[in-house]
């Protein structure tokens, strides 16, 4: 445009006009968010099937010690500042003032005390406007634990669990409805929305004719269909891979045999392949349990095809035993990617039987990795995959690597891929921060509609 | 008690982070760059050295490095010049993969947080060492200068972690004032030329502050500066002793600088001015809700524009209030004086949503619509703040730099070209 001068631009500017435009964010209005699964109830200390999920909206009612921005780096919370003791056993809070439950009481050190104790087996003692942390263990990763929705300060009586979040709770139908009220007096501030309606258990399909028809500005979409729907022209907002898709063994491997057998099964699947059929181009393929962009060293994990070492392994073996391999029925994608490993072992030998369920030899599963923290990640995906813990001896990214490392060795759990996780978003929806982790911030949203200046 | 804890970030006092202060002056004649030279890998060339050489003791080593991360090729150049240098003053000898005792693969990788630097260690048919160093991202500050007959110059002023609402510049002597959210800050700058705190006054307020923040910073006569914020008053006090007095308060923020006075009533729970203005203009006392205004002087007159809080922009100018027919303007814009065109031009921003990078552009009015007069200058994200300074030929603005996180103020002006 430069070498055109700037009667160009002065043309040009006016054969666009009468577009307007706004930046800054405009209060009021109702996000209406359509999602698959709900949580088993409102208290983060729950245990939830779906803890990613149900972490997006705990972060919408509650509020957290410590906050995990975008790049993982803990920021304070309802916690102004904090510090260690020499020994790494004892932590010191010091609470931020004038925070009220939804009830209108105060967030103290007592309240914040029994909120932790409920979800922890911590040893947690108020402290004037502080709560001092006691561990069995010195821990490098309880920072990281308590920016976890499932460490959220809760106040918990008859009335239910109250929190301090940007929203508070209008309704709420177990497993169908919550509807959440924008949180005047938040101390982040009051969210530029006036309210949230989310309904669950809808299904993938349910949600995209739902946005297409205008009804909902927020759904899920399911990864392979990313591309489509962009194709499409709809809004989509995908976060980095952080959905793991794997194999896991019921137990250990107890021979040699079983070990060289799996190992096979490892070299034998073509990710390439199904990734680029199955899953539509999306994601990654996955030699660790966290991805690179979180660990920076999982491409030290071999994800190559090697169909002929894994003959060759198979053919070492004298007699191998028929897996059943289960799959989650109700997602299909999950089913043809195990029909996929079925026919990539039996090219190699390997005797695979599928079998919808949770009742089977291995199983194909998902996990989304609930934190930044490599550690922390590591930790959680691994108690998910029902594998037992990795020992981790300290928080450096060599530790964790020989953490994971050990976990792979172990030969129970085969990673195969990463996922985004995938939003689509209605026209109206305005400030939707593409986060990373994948982590909702409704918070920041609003609705590019008319609005009264008054809401 | 140990020394983990959370502090806010001192600008001065990091150059090397992934979220990297950068602080610079350019009005002052000052830029502290940040400066990316071999000697910022030098700790982390070490500390893999020392961690392969624990692993090979000295003898005959192959090395390649394969480069995974953000990193640029001059950088990776100068990696593996040093840490085969390293590697030599550590007693490894540079030879054939083929004749060496222990083969090295360096990955220089990132994770989410930091570089991370990856030492693959394979020695005879052993299962390989791995051996690892971190070492924090460098965010290189790239500003960009557009020069065009009639361009918007963006001079850079400050970076920092820390929201930035507006700032203040003094010249002499050299200061500069930071309004954040909880607090304005006091820069002072050395005989060296570094720039060091000079005084901190937390902002107290009663009701937790809006969503979307705002705040305006003005250099005063009698005493330093006042700040307004959303229901709060800020006045820095005059004499030997310097502090800051906050109140509650509804007055209204001035607009416009010595040359147009007009105060508009700004919501104390919300982005915008409510509208009402004292005392008005004319016989208008309130126009709709707006986010910001950019007067025009006009001979006689003064033409007022109000980027209104339902995407409009109102021209008002006394007696009438119309909408003007504008292209894509964002919420924000600001006026500044020039001895080019028509000697006052407007500054708009552009219409992104928040999360990409904005444009600010000049704009002049010969008549009822504005006519853009400049390229759209490019900001590093969005601009979350834009400020006619008190001299009126200038404009603070201040943008979210999306890839490194930072708040940027720079100081725009209008260069007449050549």
């Amino acid at each position: 445009m430069k070498r055109f001068g700037w009667q160009l631009v002065a043309v040009s500017s006016l054969l666009v006009a009468l577009a307007h435009g706004a930046t800054r964010p405009q209060y009021g209005g109702t996000a209406h968010v359509w999602l698959r699964s709900a949580p088993n109830s409102l208290d983060p200390a729950s245990p939830q099937p779906d803890a990613f999920s149900a972490g997006n909206i705990f972060r919408l009612i509650y509020d957290t010690l410590v906050i995990a921005d975008d790049t993982g780096r803990l920021q304070p919370g309802l916690a102004i500042a904090w510090q260690a003791a020499y020994d790494r056993r004892h932590w010191y809070f010091q609470l931020r003032p004038g925070v009220k439950f939804g009830d209108g009481s105060p967030v103290t050190a007592d309240a914040v005390a029994a909120s932790l104790r409920q979800a922890n087996t911590w040893s947690v003692v108020p402290q004037g406007d502080s709560v001092a942390i006691g561990l069995e263990q010195p821990d490098d990763f309880l920072l990281a634990e308590l920016a976890l929705p499932r460490n959220a300060i809760v106040k918990r009586d008859a009335a239910g669990p109250r929190g301090t979040g940007p929203f508070r709770v209008a309704e709420w139908v177990a497993g169908k409805r919550l509807s959440l009220n924008a949180n005047e007096e938040y101390w982040g501030g009051r969210p530029f929305l006036n309210s949230v309606e989310i309904e669950f258990g809808k299904s993938y399909h349910d949600q995209e004719v739902a946005l297409e028809l205008g009804r909902v500005e927020v759904v899920e979409v399911a990864p392979e269909q990313a591309r489509r729907m962009e194709g499409a022209g709809r809004r989509v907002a995908e976060s980095q891979p952080l959905e793991l898709l794997a194999l896991v063994f019921a137990r250990d491997s107890k021979t040699a045999n079983e070990s060289t057998l799996r190992g096979a099964l490892q070299l034998c699947i073509d990710r390439e392949s199904i990734r680029n059929v199955l899953l539509g181009g999306e994601g990654e393929a996955a030699g660790g349990i966290l991805p690179n962009w979180i660990s920076g060293y999982e491409f030290l994990f071999p994800v190559e095809t090697n169909v002929t070492k894994a003959q060759e392994d198979r053919g070492g073996v004298n007699q191998a035993p028929v897996w059943t391999l289960g799959y989650n029925p109700a997602d299909p994608v999950g089913q043809v990617i195990a029909e996929r490993i079925a026919l990539n072992a039996r090219d190699v030998g390997l005797r695979v039987q599928l079998a919808a369920g949770t009742n089977a030899d291995v199983q194909l599963v998902r996990v989304r990795l609930e934190s930044l923290d490599a550690g922390i990640a590591l930790e959680t995906a691994v108690a998910r995959l029902g594998s037992p813990a990795p020992k981790l001896d300290g928080t450096s990214a060599q530790k964790v690597y020989e953490a994971e490392n050990s976990v792979l060795q172990g030969q129970r759990i085969i990673p195969l891929f990463h996922l985004p996780v995938v939003y689509g978003l209605g026209p109206a929806v305005k400030g939707w921060d593409v986060r990373r982790d994948g982590t909702w911030r409704l918070v920041d949203i609003w609705m590019n509609a008319p609005r009264n200046s008054s809401d | 008690m140990r020394t983990r804890s959370y502090n806010a970030p001192k600008p001065q006092m990091s150059n090397r982070r992934c979220t990297r202060s950068v602080l610079s002056l350019l009005s002052l004649a000052l830029c502290i760059a940040p400066n990316v030279s071999a000697s910022n890998w030098a700790a982390a060339e070490r500390e893999l050295t020392n961690k392969i050489a624990a692993v090979t003791g000295p003898g005959a080593v192959s090395l390649s490095l394969e480069n995974r991360s953000s990193l640029a090729q001059s950088d990776v150049n100068v990696i593996t010049a040093e840490l085969r240098a390293q590697f030599e003053a550590a007693g490894m000898r540079m030879v054939a993969a083929d004749q060496a005792a222990a083969t090295i693969q360096v990955t220089l990788s990132e994770n989410v947080q930091a570089y991370l630097w990856v030492g693959r260690i394979q020695q005879a048919t052993n299962s390989p060492a791995i051996v690892m160093v971190s070492t924090p991202c460098a965010a290189p500050a790239a500003v960009s200068h557009e020069t065009n007959p009639l361009a918007v110059v963006k001079i850079p002023l400050w970076s920092q972690e820390n929201r930035i609402l507006d700032v203040g510049v003094i010249d002499s002597p050299a200061r500069v004032i930071i309004l954040e959210p909880e607090r304005i800050v006091l820069y002072s700058r050395m005989n060296s030329g570094q720039w060091q705190q000079d005084r901190e006054f937390p902002i107290s307020h009663v009701r937790p502050w809006p969503r979307d923040l705002r705040g305006h910073l003005l250099l005063r006569k009698d005493h330093l500066f006042d700040a307004y914020l959303p229901g709060v008053l800020c006045a820095a006090t005059s004499g030997a002793t310097l502090y800051l007095r906050c109140n509650q308060s509804d007055d209204p923020w001035p607009l416009g600088g010595d040359a147009s006075p007009l105060n508009a009533f700004f919501s104390p729970t919300r982005n915008f001015f409510t509208g009402v203005l004292s005392p008005g203009l004319g016989r208008q006392t309130a126009v709709p809700a707006f986010y910001s205004a950019a007067p025009i002087a006009r001979g006689k007159y003064v033409l007022w524009l109000f980027a209104a809080a339902d995407g409009k922009v109102h021209a008002v100018d006394g007696m009438t209030d119309l909408a003007v027919s504008e292209s894509g303007w964002g919420s924000d814009l600001a006026s500044v004086k020039s001895t080019c065109g028509l000697g006052g031009q407007v500054l708009a921003t552009g219409n992104s949503d928040g999360n990409r990078p904005d444009t600010i552009r000049a704009y002049q009015f010969p008549d009822r619509d504005p006519v853009a007069v400049s390229e759209a200058t490019a900001m590093n994200g969005p601009v979350v703040a834009l400020w006619t300074e008190q001299s009126g030929s200038t404009a603070i603005a201040v943008a979210r730099n999306l890839r490194t996180a930072q708040y940027e103020a720079f100081r725009l002006a209008i260069s007449c070209g050549q």
